[in-house]
């Protein structure tokens, strides 16, 4: 009867051992951030833009956090919204992460179920470049030609990506600081856009500068103005852009972030917010971003949560407004 | 350019082990990815793109390339054996495909579906050589005006498109229409019809409302219907097309062919609206139009072979231009990217390889798909003697795994279920379901077209006239429109007369 009562007691304390083991699991699995992989979800169809960004984040990320393997998957739809929606109510565990830009439109459009709270920005990684480009036989070789030709001829049209897109409300925060009277047509997109150009539908686009520069070198299109400073993103650098033009007017940078769900436990975030850092310092990396005419700009997620974001919101909700998009 | 040069050069690369290969592996799966309904090409080629990265560009565009004309190949299979279409460039196919096979010819059906492929691939791959550069202008004449002008075409088209009544049709086309509309203003981004469900604000979903249309409520009828029957009966005699078969099928491939690849090219729907005019075009020309929805052999040579000719197209604005006029193109596109070459007007002299080296590719995929799928039709036509309490189930679970995969949602599997039963009604009152898909499908490039028109003319309607594209187009949509309502009412005139003759 010894024995059995002894093999009881080591069969109980097996027992015990193996639900402590199974309890302290999360503990062990925290500690040892990143044991399974990463997926960084993009809103957009593969192949596009935000696929081919997300792709380069990951091979950096593997590069300098160690033991990880980071993969990119897709939810797309809604413009964006799926892919919020589907990473804020993700489980916080740092291996749901999203690869997007600003995704606070949906919320001011009211189509959103989810909150800015819900989500939180590791940190903003790079900047994304835009540009205004017209056709290569547009009489307009210098962007203050046609904005002298807008402010005598209002209505006329510029193609963008579509009502909501960062781009749109940005050249829109452009026409209104410059006073030209633009009306955009929307395009699906930076393909639609480039076509639109070249067939002489639209006088002006608002696209993204790495679509735009293939084409610019080709002679097919030319980039007459850009968002931001040129030279960093690869582009001419004698283009006027945003600060030279119109010094004291804001600005909507298209920031890209690395964002995770809310509640996501902090260690986990400072150690992706520092593999983030150190890869933006990698001079492969930073070349890498400026081929698809991106420019690194790294910037804590704090700083983007507490004032990047709130910053940007208001603009857009005025612009909003004004359009009558929201009352 | 010199056209041989760079061609001879093409397959001087294309033939070695490594590449031959991945062309090889490129077109299998996109067959596979073809013939199972539900997986599109645009899936299977986003999971495979990160397998390209360690083979250079010219190779990992090859196998993405294959994957895409491939399940062009593919996407009859499902079509003609069990009238559930594997693309949207396959409803068509459905509609004499699936008739066919019911009479017990699905051999021949599948057979002129993978020759036609070939002949239109190649020879969308011909003209691409020749004409890319001219063609790529030609491609961006077409502004929001001309498509709105050539989407009115294919609606007055639609009507062609079945056996039955031309009223039936036309309240397909409409409920087509309405449900397009559900999903984000292609304007100003707000919700239209979505009632708060975030799975709906890009629509409805063309996967899960097709296969429910063609999928569950295939099932639910033939529930209906039998009681451990078998599809057919009688011994399948051919397996391949016999001469009369040809000689029917010759004129309409060639036809279809040209069109499909000049369709192509443009942005938007163009497999898909190909393979339609190409029917309606065969049945209009054809000798006995009422055998059209009986299983008529053109109905099926002339869509297989618009819709492969279309994929050659599609790569003219792609290559040329660095423009993708398709999501999947798109796709290619975003490859190119990751591997360093920015595709645009300079791709050809830039990278010649790459270029010649697709174009050489495409030559040699054809050639591997008709190996691939012609030895196979003895096998599919097997698939027919399944009983159908186990065809019906693997049925089911297919359009299941299909309309799920597409975005992980439970709303596509009660969308598709809701239109399973919706089709089921549908057949059961004689009305058929091609015109509403593709109603749902071209509806809202039409209403997108339509008002970027009007934005553009500041409101005015005179932009579709003034534009010479559009107005011909507009023209022909008009002679087509009014022909078909001439020739219903004389036949509706000679039928009264006839029974008002028989009672006198």
């Amino acid at each position: 009867m010894r024995k059995k009562s002894l093999i009881g007691l080591v069969l109980v304390v097996a027992f015990a051992l193996c639900l402590g083991l199974d309890m302290a699991k999360p503990v062990w699995a925290q500690q040892k951030f990143p044991s399974r992989p990463i997926t960084i979800f993009v809103t957009f169809a593969p192949g596009g833009i935000s696929d081919i960004t997300a792709r380069i984040w990951a091979r950096f990320m593997e590069k300098y956090l160690p033991g990880a393997t980071v993969v990119v998957d897709h939810k797309p739809g809604g413009g964006g919204v799926v892919g919020y929606t589907f990473v804020a109510n993700a489980r916080p565990d740092g291996y749901t992460l999203l690869n997007s830009g600003d995704f606070f439109t949906p919320i001011l459009e009211g189509t959103a179920t989810y909150k800015v709270e819900d989500l939180a920005v590791i940190a903003q990684v790079a900047l994304n470049g835009c540009v205004l480009a017209v056709g290569p036989d547009a009489p307009w070789k210098t962007f203050q030609e046609f904005v002298d030709y807008a402010k005598k001829n209002p209505g006329a049209k510029w193609a963008h990506q579509g009502v909501g897109t960062s781009v749109y409300f940005r050249t829109q925060n452009l026409n209104k600081q410059a006073g030209l009277k633009l009306i955009g047509v929307p395009m699906k997109g930076d393909s639609e856009i480039i076509s639109a150009l070249l067939g002489k539908h639209v006088a002006i686009g608002s696209l993204s500068a790495g679509m735009a520069k293939a084409q610019a070198d080709a002679g097919k299109l030319r980039i007459l103005f850009s968002f931001d400073q040129a030279k960093g993103f690869g582009l001419d650098p004698s283009l006027p852009y945003m600060a030279t033009m119109f010094p004291n007017a804001p600005d909507i940078e298209v920031g890209l972030y690395l964002v995770a769900p809310k509640n996501t436990p902090k260690d986990v975030m400072d150690i992706l917010e520092k593999t983030l850092e150190k890869m933006t310092k990698d001079p492969e990396f930073i070349s890498e971003t400026m081929r698809i005419n991106q420019m690194v700009s790294f910037v804590p997620g704090k700083v983007v949560m507490e004032q990047r974001i709130p910053k940007k919101m208001e603009l857009v909700r005025s612009i909003m407004k004004e359009e009558g998009l929201i009352k | 350019m010199d056209i041989f040069g760079g061609l001879l050069s093409g397959f001087h690369n294309v033939f070695q082990p490594q590449v031959l290969f991945y062309c090889f592996v490129g077109v299998f799966i996109g067959t596979l990815v073809g013939v199972l309904p539900g997986i599109g090409p645009v899936g299977a080629m986003s999971i495979l793109l990160p397998s390209t990265f360690g083979l250079p560009p010219a190779t990992s565009i090859i196998m993405l390339a294959g994957i895409y004309y491939g399940a062009q190949y593919g996407g009859s299979t499902t079509s003609i054996l069990v009238n559930i279409p594997g693309e949207a460039s396959s409803v068509v196919t459905c509609i004499d495909g699936y008739q066919m096979a019911k009479r017990g010819r699905a051999g021949p059906a599948l057979g002129i579906s993978a020759f036609g492929s070939f002949i239109g691939g190649t020879f969308s791959i011909i003209a691409l050589m020749f004409l890319v550069y001219p063609l790529a202008g030609v491609a961006v004449k077409f502004g929001p005006p001309e498509f709105f002008a050539l989407m009115c075409l294919a609606m007055t088209v639609l009507t062609y498109l079945t056996s039955g009544s031309v009223i039936n049709a036309v309240f397909m086309v409409l409920l087509g229409l309405i449900l397009g509309v559900v999903g984000m203003d292609p304007i100003s981004g707000m919700p239209r019809f979505v009632f708060g469900c975030t799975t709906l604000l890009d629509g409805v979903g063309m996967v899960p409302v097709v296969m429910g249309l063609f999928g569950i409520a295939e099932v639910l009828t033939n529930l209906d219907e039998s009681q451990g029957k078998v599809m057919f009966q009688t011994r399948v005699k051919d397996l391949f097309p016999n001469l009369q078969d040809w000689k029917r099928s010759i004129g309409p491939i060639w036809r279809a062919s040209v069109m499909g690849f000049f369709l192509g090219i443009l942005p938007g729907g163009g497999a898909a609206m190909s393979t339609f005019l190409s029917y309606t075009t065969e049945k209009r020309l054809s000798k006995h139009p009422e055998e059209f929805g009986h299983g008529a052999i053109e109905g099926v040579a002339g869509p297989e072979t618009a819709n492969n000719a279309a994929a050659g197209g599609a790569f003219v604005p792609l290559l040329a231009l660095g423009i993708p006029p398709t999501a999947i193109m798109a796709l290619l596109l975003g490859a190119l990217v990751i591997h360093g070459v920015t595709p645009g007007p300079l791709l050809l002299s830039q990278h010649p390889e790459i270029f010649w080296g697709v174009v050489a590719s495409m030559y040699i995929g054809n050639v591997m798909l008709l190996g691939l799928n012609l030895p196979l039709i003895g096998m599919w036509v097997k698939v027919l003697k399944i009983p159908y309490r186990l065809l019906m189930p693997l049925i089911l679970l297919c359009c299941l795994i299909g309309s799920y995969a597409e975005n992980e949602s439970g709303m596509s599997i009660v969308i598709m279920v809701i239109f399973g039963v919706v089709g089921y009604i549908l057949r059961k009152f004689h009305f058929e379901s091609a015109p509403l898909i593709l109603a749902f499908i071209l509806g809202p490039i039409m209403e997108t077209n339509f008002r970027n028109s009007l934005i553009m003319s500041d409101g005015s309607f005179a932009i579709f006239v003034t534009k010479p594209i559009s107005l011909i187009l507009l023209i022909i949509s008009a002679l087509l429109f009014m022909s078909t309502g001439f020739s219903t009412y004389r036949k509706t005139k000679t039928k009264v007369i006839d029974e008002s003759e028989s009672e006198g």
